[in-house]
Protein backbone atom coordinates (compact mmCIF):
# COMPACT_ATOMS: atom_id res chain seq x y z
CA UNK A 1 0.00 0.00 0.00
CA UNK A 2 2.63 2.30 1.17
CA UNK A 3 4.25 2.53 -2.85
CA UNK A 4 0.89 2.83 -4.03
CA UNK A 5 0.22 5.78 -2.01
CA UNK A 6 3.36 7.26 -3.20
CA UNK A 7 2.52 7.36 -6.39
CA UNK A 8 -0.87 8.67 -5.66
CA UNK A 9 0.93 11.51 -4.04
CA UNK A 10 3.09 12.06 -7.39
CA UNK A 11 0.19 12.55 -9.64
CA UNK A 12 -2.25 14.08 -6.88
CA UNK A 13 0.20 16.60 -4.87
CA UNK A 14 -1.80 14.91 -1.88
CA UNK A 15 0.87 14.43 0.90
CA UNK A 16 1.19 10.80 1.38
CA UNK A 17 -0.41 10.94 4.62
CA UNK A 18 -3.46 12.54 4.05
CA UNK A 19 -3.98 9.60 1.51
CA UNK A 20 -6.55 7.11 3.11
CA UNK A 21 -7.49 3.22 1.64
CA UNK A 22 -11.28 4.85 1.80
CA UNK A 23 -10.63 7.77 -0.92
CA UNK A 24 -11.66 8.00 -4.12
CA UNK A 25 -9.34 8.78 -6.97
CA UNK A 26 -11.97 10.68 -8.80
CA UNK A 27 -14.35 12.68 -5.77
CA UNK A 28 -11.14 12.50 -3.16
CA UNK A 29 -8.36 13.03 -4.35
CA UNK A 30 -9.39 14.97 -7.91
CA UNK A 31 -7.65 13.11 -10.20
CA UNK A 32 -9.04 14.25 -13.83
CA UNK A 33 -9.59 11.70 -16.58
CA UNK A 34 -6.07 12.08 -17.87
CA UNK A 35 -4.53 11.55 -14.43
CA UNK A 36 -6.40 8.35 -13.96
CA UNK A 37 -5.10 6.69 -17.52
CA UNK A 38 -1.36 8.08 -16.89
CA UNK A 39 -1.75 6.66 -13.38
CA UNK A 40 -3.06 3.24 -14.83
CA UNK A 41 0.24 3.40 -16.92
CA UNK A 42 2.51 4.03 -14.41
CA UNK A 43 0.69 1.09 -12.60
CA UNK A 44 1.02 -1.02 -15.12
CA UNK A 45 4.79 -0.62 -15.05
CA UNK A 46 5.66 -0.71 -11.58
CA UNK A 47 3.53 -3.85 -11.46
CA UNK A 48 4.53 -5.59 -14.49
CA UNK A 49 1.03 -6.41 -15.83
CA UNK A 50 -1.82 -5.09 -17.99
CA UNK A 51 -5.26 -3.50 -16.58
CA UNK A 52 -7.88 -3.79 -19.35
CA UNK A 53 -10.10 -0.91 -19.52
CA UNK A 54 -12.77 -2.73 -18.50
CA UNK A 55 -11.05 -4.04 -14.96
CA UNK A 56 -10.02 0.02 -14.39
CA UNK A 57 -13.63 1.04 -14.56
CA UNK A 58 -14.08 -1.04 -11.44
CA UNK A 59 -11.66 0.60 -9.76
CA UNK A 60 -12.20 3.52 -7.55
CA UNK A 61 -10.78 3.54 -4.30
CA UNK A 62 -7.16 3.85 -3.47
CA UNK A 63 -8.57 0.66 -1.64
CA UNK A 64 -9.57 -0.70 -4.77
CA UNK A 65 -6.02 0.10 -6.60
CA UNK A 66 -4.40 -2.27 -3.66
CA UNK A 67 -7.03 -5.02 -3.93
CA UNK A 68 -6.71 -5.27 -7.69
CA UNK A 69 -2.95 -5.41 -7.48
CA UNK A 70 -2.92 -8.33 -4.84
CA UNK A 71 -5.25 -10.28 -7.20
CA UNK A 72 -3.49 -9.72 -10.46
CA UNK A 73 0.27 -8.67 -10.34
CA UNK B 1 -17.68 35.80 -14.24
CA UNK B 2 -17.55 36.78 -18.19
CA UNK B 3 -16.62 34.59 -21.14
CA UNK B 4 -13.53 35.36 -22.69
CA UNK B 5 -14.93 34.49 -26.06
CA UNK B 6 -17.47 32.97 -27.85
CA UNK B 7 -17.80 30.70 -31.04
CA UNK B 8 -20.30 28.66 -33.42
CA UNK B 9 -21.89 26.24 -32.24
CA UNK B 10 -22.12 28.12 -28.36
CA UNK B 11 -18.52 27.48 -26.88
CA UNK B 12 -17.75 29.87 -23.89
CA UNK B 13 -14.23 29.75 -22.21
CA UNK B 14 -14.07 31.25 -19.05
CA UNK B 15 -11.92 32.31 -16.15
CA UNK B 16 -12.68 30.38 -13.30
CA UNK B 17 -14.19 32.88 -9.99
CA UNK B 18 -12.69 32.84 -6.80
CA UNK B 19 -12.76 29.52 -5.02
CA UNK B 20 -14.81 31.64 -2.06
CA UNK B 21 -17.39 32.37 -4.58
CA UNK B 22 -19.15 29.18 -4.84
CA UNK B 23 -22.05 29.90 -2.45
CA UNK B 24 -23.26 32.58 -4.85
CA UNK B 25 -22.65 30.33 -8.22
CA UNK B 26 -24.36 27.72 -6.82
CA UNK B 27 -27.48 30.53 -5.69
CA UNK B 28 -29.94 30.15 -8.61
CA UNK B 29 -29.12 26.47 -9.56
CA UNK B 30 -31.60 23.79 -10.15
CA UNK B 31 -31.41 21.20 -7.72
CA UNK B 32 -29.54 18.26 -9.85
CA UNK B 33 -26.97 20.68 -10.43
CA UNK B 34 -25.88 21.38 -7.13
CA UNK B 35 -26.48 18.00 -5.78
CA UNK B 36 -23.81 16.82 -8.88
CA UNK B 37 -21.65 20.06 -8.10
CA UNK B 38 -21.33 19.04 -4.28
CA UNK B 39 -21.19 15.44 -5.00
CA UNK B 40 -17.19 15.74 -5.52
CA UNK B 41 -15.92 16.17 -1.98
CA UNK B 42 -12.81 18.01 -3.16
CA UNK B 43 -13.11 21.66 -2.59
CA UNK B 44 -10.95 22.21 -5.16
CA UNK B 45 -13.38 20.14 -7.92
CA UNK B 46 -16.62 21.62 -6.58
CA UNK B 47 -15.52 25.01 -7.70
CA UNK B 48 -14.03 24.05 -10.94
CA UNK B 49 -17.44 22.09 -11.72
CA UNK B 50 -19.53 25.51 -10.53
CA UNK B 51 -17.57 27.65 -12.94
CA UNK B 52 -18.70 25.27 -15.68
CA UNK B 53 -22.06 25.04 -14.31
CA UNK B 54 -22.49 28.59 -14.15
CA UNK B 55 -21.03 29.43 -17.39
CA UNK B 56 -24.27 26.96 -18.75
CA UNK B 57 -26.72 29.18 -17.10
CA UNK B 58 -25.08 32.36 -18.35
CA UNK B 59 -25.71 30.62 -21.85
CA UNK B 60 -28.67 29.47 -21.13
CA UNK B 61 -29.63 33.16 -20.40
CA UNK B 62 -28.90 34.65 -23.38
CA UNK B 63 -30.86 32.27 -25.35
CA UNK B 64 -34.08 33.51 -23.12
CA UNK B 65 -33.79 29.98 -21.23
CA UNK B 66 -33.71 28.95 -17.48
CA UNK B 67 -31.68 26.54 -16.49
CA UNK B 68 -32.93 23.01 -16.72
CA UNK B 69 -32.87 19.77 -14.35
CA UNK B 70 -30.42 17.14 -15.78
CA UNK B 71 -29.67 13.60 -15.63
CA UNK B 72 -26.86 11.60 -15.87
CA UNK B 73 -25.78 8.77 -17.69
CA UNK B 74 -23.74 5.84 -16.66
CA UNK B 75 -20.56 7.69 -17.85
CA UNK B 76 -21.68 10.59 -16.29
CA UNK B 77 -22.72 12.46 -19.20
CA UNK B 78 -25.40 14.88 -18.28
CA UNK B 79 -28.28 15.86 -20.44
CA UNK B 80 -31.33 18.25 -20.06
CA UNK B 81 -34.19 16.39 -18.92
CA UNK B 82 -36.84 19.20 -20.77
CA UNK B 83 -34.78 21.32 -23.18
CA UNK B 84 -34.05 20.25 -26.73
CA UNK B 85 -30.35 21.29 -26.20
CA UNK B 86 -26.99 19.24 -25.74
CA UNK B 87 -23.95 20.90 -24.13
CA UNK B 88 -20.56 19.82 -23.22
CA UNK B 89 -18.63 21.22 -19.99
CA UNK B 90 -15.03 21.27 -19.14
CA UNK B 91 -12.78 22.35 -16.94
CA UNK B 92 -8.58 22.74 -16.14
CA UNK B 93 -6.69 24.66 -13.93
CA UNK B 94 -8.39 28.06 -13.83
CA UNK B 95 -10.46 27.46 -16.83
CA UNK B 96 -14.11 26.04 -17.89
CA UNK B 97 -15.74 25.84 -20.69
CA UNK B 98 -19.28 25.07 -22.12
CA UNK B 99 -20.59 24.27 -25.52
CA UNK B 100 -24.58 24.42 -26.51
CA UNK B 101 -25.84 22.84 -29.45
CA UNK B 102 -28.78 21.41 -30.84
CA UNK B 103 -26.93 18.59 -31.46
CA UNK B 104 -25.36 16.29 -29.61
CA UNK B 105 -21.41 17.16 -28.45
CA UNK B 106 -18.20 16.79 -26.26
CA UNK B 107 -15.97 19.28 -25.62
CA UNK B 108 -12.84 19.17 -23.42
CA UNK B 109 -10.01 21.15 -22.54
CA UNK B 110 -6.47 20.68 -21.20
CA UNK B 111 -3.31 22.61 -20.17
CA UNK B 112 -0.30 22.12 -21.93
CA UNK B 113 1.39 19.04 -20.35
CA UNK B 114 2.88 15.93 -20.76
CA UNK B 115 1.93 12.60 -18.48
CA UNK B 116 4.15 11.64 -15.63
CA UNK B 117 4.42 8.64 -17.05
CA UNK B 118 5.74 8.23 -20.76
CA UNK B 119 3.61 5.48 -21.34
CA UNK B 120 0.63 7.12 -22.00
CA UNK B 121 2.79 9.47 -24.68
CA UNK B 122 3.43 6.00 -26.41
CA UNK B 123 -0.69 4.74 -26.21
CA UNK B 124 -1.62 8.09 -27.49
CA UNK B 125 0.22 8.20 -30.31
CA UNK B 126 3.04 10.57 -29.64
CA UNK B 127 5.93 7.80 -30.14
CA UNK B 128 5.10 8.34 -33.73
CA UNK B 129 5.73 12.40 -33.79
CA UNK B 130 9.93 11.63 -33.31
CA UNK B 131 10.30 15.63 -34.75
CA UNK B 132 8.79 16.80 -32.14
CA UNK B 133 12.23 16.86 -29.91
CA UNK B 134 11.16 20.34 -28.22
CA UNK B 135 8.92 19.36 -24.93
CA UNK B 136 7.05 22.73 -25.11
CA UNK B 137 6.05 21.57 -28.12
CA UNK B 138 5.55 18.39 -27.07
CA UNK B 139 3.34 19.04 -24.09
CA UNK B 140 0.98 21.38 -26.90
CA UNK B 141 0.48 17.92 -29.16
CA UNK B 142 0.20 15.89 -26.29
CA UNK B 143 -3.07 18.55 -24.80
CA UNK B 144 -4.21 18.42 -28.42
CA UNK B 145 -4.33 15.13 -29.19
CA UNK B 146 -6.00 14.52 -25.47
CA UNK B 147 -8.63 17.01 -26.00
CA UNK B 148 -9.86 15.92 -29.54
CA UNK B 149 -10.22 12.15 -28.22
CA UNK B 150 -11.85 13.20 -25.29
CA UNK B 151 -14.28 15.74 -27.12
CA UNK B 152 -15.01 12.03 -28.97
CA UNK B 153 -15.68 10.03 -25.91
CA UNK B 154 -17.94 12.99 -24.33
CA UNK B 155 -20.10 12.79 -27.65
CA UNK B 156 -20.47 9.59 -28.12
CA UNK B 157 -21.20 9.14 -24.08
CA UNK B 158 -18.26 6.58 -23.95
CA UNK B 159 -16.08 5.78 -21.17
CA UNK B 160 -12.84 7.36 -20.46
CA UNK B 161 -11.14 4.22 -20.41
CA UNK B 162 -11.80 3.94 -24.19
CA UNK B 163 -9.37 7.02 -24.89
CA UNK B 164 -6.56 4.64 -25.91
CA UNK B 165 -8.82 3.29 -29.01
CA UNK B 166 -9.99 6.62 -30.15
CA UNK B 167 -8.45 8.41 -33.06
CA UNK B 168 -7.72 11.29 -32.85
CA UNK B 169 -7.70 12.94 -36.59
CA UNK B 170 -11.46 12.69 -36.92
CA UNK B 171 -12.14 15.80 -39.09
CA UNK B 172 -15.39 16.53 -37.19
CA UNK B 173 -13.60 17.35 -34.40
CA UNK B 174 -12.41 21.29 -34.07
CA UNK B 175 -9.72 22.60 -31.75
CA UNK B 176 -7.90 25.30 -31.37
CA UNK B 177 -5.06 27.10 -28.90
CA UNK B 178 -5.92 29.70 -26.38
CA UNK B 179 -2.34 30.62 -24.70
CA UNK B 180 -1.45 27.62 -23.19
CA UNK B 181 -4.26 25.48 -23.83
CA UNK B 182 -6.38 23.64 -26.63
CA UNK B 183 -10.24 23.34 -26.79
CA UNK B 184 -11.42 20.68 -28.97
CA UNK B 185 -14.86 19.64 -29.48
CA UNK B 186 -17.21 18.25 -31.56
CA UNK B 187 -20.90 18.72 -32.45
CA UNK B 188 -22.45 15.92 -34.34
CA UNK B 189 -24.88 13.41 -34.73
CA UNK B 190 -22.82 10.00 -33.52
CA UNK B 191 -23.66 7.84 -35.68
CA UNK B 192 -22.39 10.18 -38.52
CA UNK B 193 -18.87 10.39 -36.73
CA UNK B 194 -16.60 8.95 -38.99
CA UNK B 195 -13.45 7.59 -36.81
CA UNK B 196 -12.06 5.34 -39.48
CA UNK B 197 -8.54 7.06 -40.15
CA UNK B 198 -5.81 5.31 -38.49
CA UNK B 199 -3.05 6.99 -36.19
CA UNK B 200 -0.25 6.09 -39.08
CA UNK B 201 -1.49 7.27 -41.98
CA UNK B 202 -0.19 10.94 -41.73
CA UNK B 203 1.29 13.08 -38.99
CA UNK B 204 -1.41 14.71 -36.70
CA UNK B 205 0.61 17.42 -36.53
CA UNK B 206 -0.19 18.73 -39.89
CA UNK B 207 -3.12 18.75 -39.91
CA UNK B 208 -4.11 22.75 -39.40
CA UNK B 209 -7.41 23.67 -41.09
CA UNK B 210 -8.62 24.21 -37.59
CA UNK B 211 -6.19 25.75 -35.93
CA UNK B 212 -5.88 29.35 -34.89
CA UNK B 213 -4.22 31.48 -32.37
CA UNK B 214 -6.49 33.25 -30.36
CA UNK B 215 -3.82 35.37 -28.69
CA UNK B 216 -3.75 37.18 -32.40
CA UNK B 217 -7.06 38.04 -32.07
CA UNK B 218 -7.59 40.47 -29.75
CA UNK B 219 -10.20 43.66 -30.52
CA UNK B 220 -11.62 46.02 -28.86
CA UNK B 221 -10.71 44.32 -25.41
CA UNK B 222 -12.17 40.83 -25.86
CA UNK B 223 -11.30 37.89 -27.82
CA UNK B 224 -12.97 36.73 -31.21
CA UNK B 225 -13.12 33.51 -32.57
CA UNK B 226 -10.31 32.79 -34.76
CA UNK B 227 -12.53 30.37 -37.10
CA UNK B 228 -14.92 32.83 -39.58
CA UNK B 229 -18.32 32.47 -38.79
CA UNK B 230 -18.60 31.17 -42.49
CA UNK B 231 -16.22 28.43 -42.40
CA UNK B 232 -17.71 27.08 -38.81
CA UNK B 233 -20.72 26.99 -40.52
CA UNK B 234 -19.63 24.92 -43.20
CA UNK B 235 -17.70 22.37 -41.50
CA UNK B 236 -21.35 22.41 -38.70
CA UNK B 237 -23.28 21.15 -41.91
CA UNK B 238 -20.78 19.07 -43.34
CA UNK B 239 -20.75 17.07 -39.77
CA UNK B 240 -24.42 17.13 -39.93
CA UNK B 241 -24.32 14.50 -42.98
CA UNK B 242 -24.29 10.69 -42.25
CA UNK B 243 -20.51 10.25 -43.09
CA UNK B 244 -20.75 6.26 -42.18
CA UNK B 245 -23.21 3.79 -40.91
CA UNK B 246 -21.06 3.62 -37.19
CA UNK B 247 -18.04 3.56 -35.77
CA UNK B 248 -14.79 1.94 -35.87
CA UNK B 249 -15.55 -1.71 -34.40
CA UNK B 250 -12.28 -1.30 -31.84
CA UNK B 251 -12.19 -2.95 -28.84
CA UNK B 252 -12.71 -0.44 -27.09
CA UNK B 253 -15.73 0.79 -28.72
CA UNK B 254 -17.52 -1.68 -27.49
CA UNK B 255 -19.89 0.72 -25.35
CA UNK B 256 -21.16 2.42 -28.14
CA UNK B 257 -21.65 -0.63 -29.86
CA UNK B 258 -23.62 -1.93 -27.46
Amino acid sequence: MDRIIEILSEYTEVPKDQIKPENTILDDLALTSLDVMDLIGALEDEYDLEIPDQDIRSISTVADIEAYIQSHA
Amino acid sequence: MKPIFKATPDLWLTALPKEQDLPDLLAGMPQSWKEHILSYTSSKRQHQSAGAWALLALMLKERGLQPDEVSFSDNGKPSFVHLPLYFSLSHDGGYAACLLSELPCGLDLQHFCLPHHPKLQKQLGLKEQQCLKDEQLLSSEFARIWTRKEAIIKLLDLSITSIRNIDPKTDAVCSVPYENLWISWISARPESVELKASWNESAPWKETSHSGNLKTARSGGGLIFPISKASARDRIRNMEQPQLSGCRKDEGMKEYDN
